[in-house]
């Protein structure tokens, strides 16, 4: 795995512990309950950091990160070393994101129905760039991420790994099962599905 | 600032504010202005404030949760199932397949078998396969010439 954002993200859980990782998920494999609770510490902050992307309320995040842990519980016996436990594990985290993202989705023209005025405003200033006031800012983000929510999940989820975690294609493809030609055309795609909505929200500002 | 230097400088914006020189360029560059409207949506509604982990409560739900599932026995059903869902099936469907094939098999020898049979033991079949038509009728309806 080459270097990006994750690595600064992950700080220690990553660094030079593949064969740990492995060893790891062996010994929960045959039943060692410590070994489990040893990865559950381990990689507990960065699958919680990434399901908080996607649910920005923290009990919402915590949910995911729990169904996260109990999936890699019931199939921990499947993990095969030949692969790093981190792509294996966000495989996980991206699976569980989908099902619960689905359940949220929301049409963009009923998201956007509810952007008018001066939040819409506040929020068209600040996908220009502009700086927001404190309170401006969190209801703009607030708006944003139910904006986010209109979006397909499986594009959601390759921004967010590509353009927020710095993922490469190919470590995108490993995390979400998919081809790295796929991810390629589909982070093409969701981007412009991205630009296409801030710019609804541009007509709505004005 | 040209278009591929903002790509970069985005590329490499990921969690620091965008730059000036960023928003400079997008507000005279119609496409990149579409680019960053973009890219700050998505950094709005998906990042800033994130707590740096779960909760102290964290560790021990989920051991709980665990043991929870562990004693359910449904679950075990439901793993055990699980390990044997798949192939399950596709040997369910191969078996399936290979039943059809054998019972259409079965059917179509069974039929020729019948009509040998019935070639063997009904005189007016003999006769029809024979193309002597005089077994078919009534011996006074074939001397009359009815059909």
């Amino acid at each position: 795995m080459g270097p990006h954002a994750m690595s600064d993200e992950c700080g220690s859980a990553r660094a030079g512990n593949a064969d740990t990782d492995a060893e790891l998920v062996a010994r929960a494999a045959a039943g060692d309950v410590d070994a489990f609770e040893e990865l559950v510490r381990k990689w507990k902050d960065r699958v919680f950091r990434l399901a908080f992307r996607f649910f920005r309320r923290r009990e919402d995040a915590e949910d995911v990160a729990q169904e996260v842990f109990l999936r890699m519980f019931r199939a921990i016996g499947s993990y095969r070393s030949d692969a790093p436990f981190e792509h294996w594990l966000l495989r996980i985290a991206t699976n569980v994101s989908r099902d619960e993202l689905r359940e949220r989705r929301r049409k963009p023209a009923v998201v956007l129905s509810d952007i008018t005025g001066e939040p819409a405003a506040w929020l068209d200033r600040a996908l220009s760039g502009a700086a927001l006031v404190a309170a401006e800012a969190g209801r703009a983000r607030a708006l944003a991420a139910d904006l986010l929510d209109s979006l397909s999940p499986g594009d959601r989820i390759v921004l967010v790994l590509m353009d927020l975690e710095g993922m490469s294609a190919a470590e995108t493809a490993a995390a979400t099962g998919s081809t790295r030609g796929a991810v390629k055309v589909r982070a093409m795609r969701a981007r412009r599905a991205l630009c296409r909505l801030a710019e609804r929200v541009e007509r709505r500002g004005r | 600032m040209n278009c591929a230097d903002f790509r970069e400088e985005l590329r490499r914006t990921r969690t620091a504010p965008v730059s000036e020189g960023c928003v400079a360029h997008a507000a005279s560059c119609p496409s990149c202005a579409f680019t960053l409207r973009g890219f700050i949506l998505l950094r709005l509604g998906s990042s800033g404030d994130a707590p740096p982990g779960p909760g102290p409560g964290f560790e021990q739900e989920l051991r709980s949760r665990l043991a929870g599932m562990a004693r359910d026995p449904s679950t075990e059903w439901t793993l055990a199932l699980g390990f044997v869902a798949r192939p399950a099936l596709t040997l369910a469907a191969a078996v399936f397949l290979v039943c059809l094939s054998l019972q259409g098999w079965l059917v179509f020898r069974s039929r020729e078998a019948d009509l040998e049979t019935l070639a063997q033991s009904d005189p007016a079949f003999a006769s029809l396969l024979a193309g002597d038509l005089g077994n078919l009728l009534e011996p006074g309806e074939a001397e009359e010439g009815i059909p």
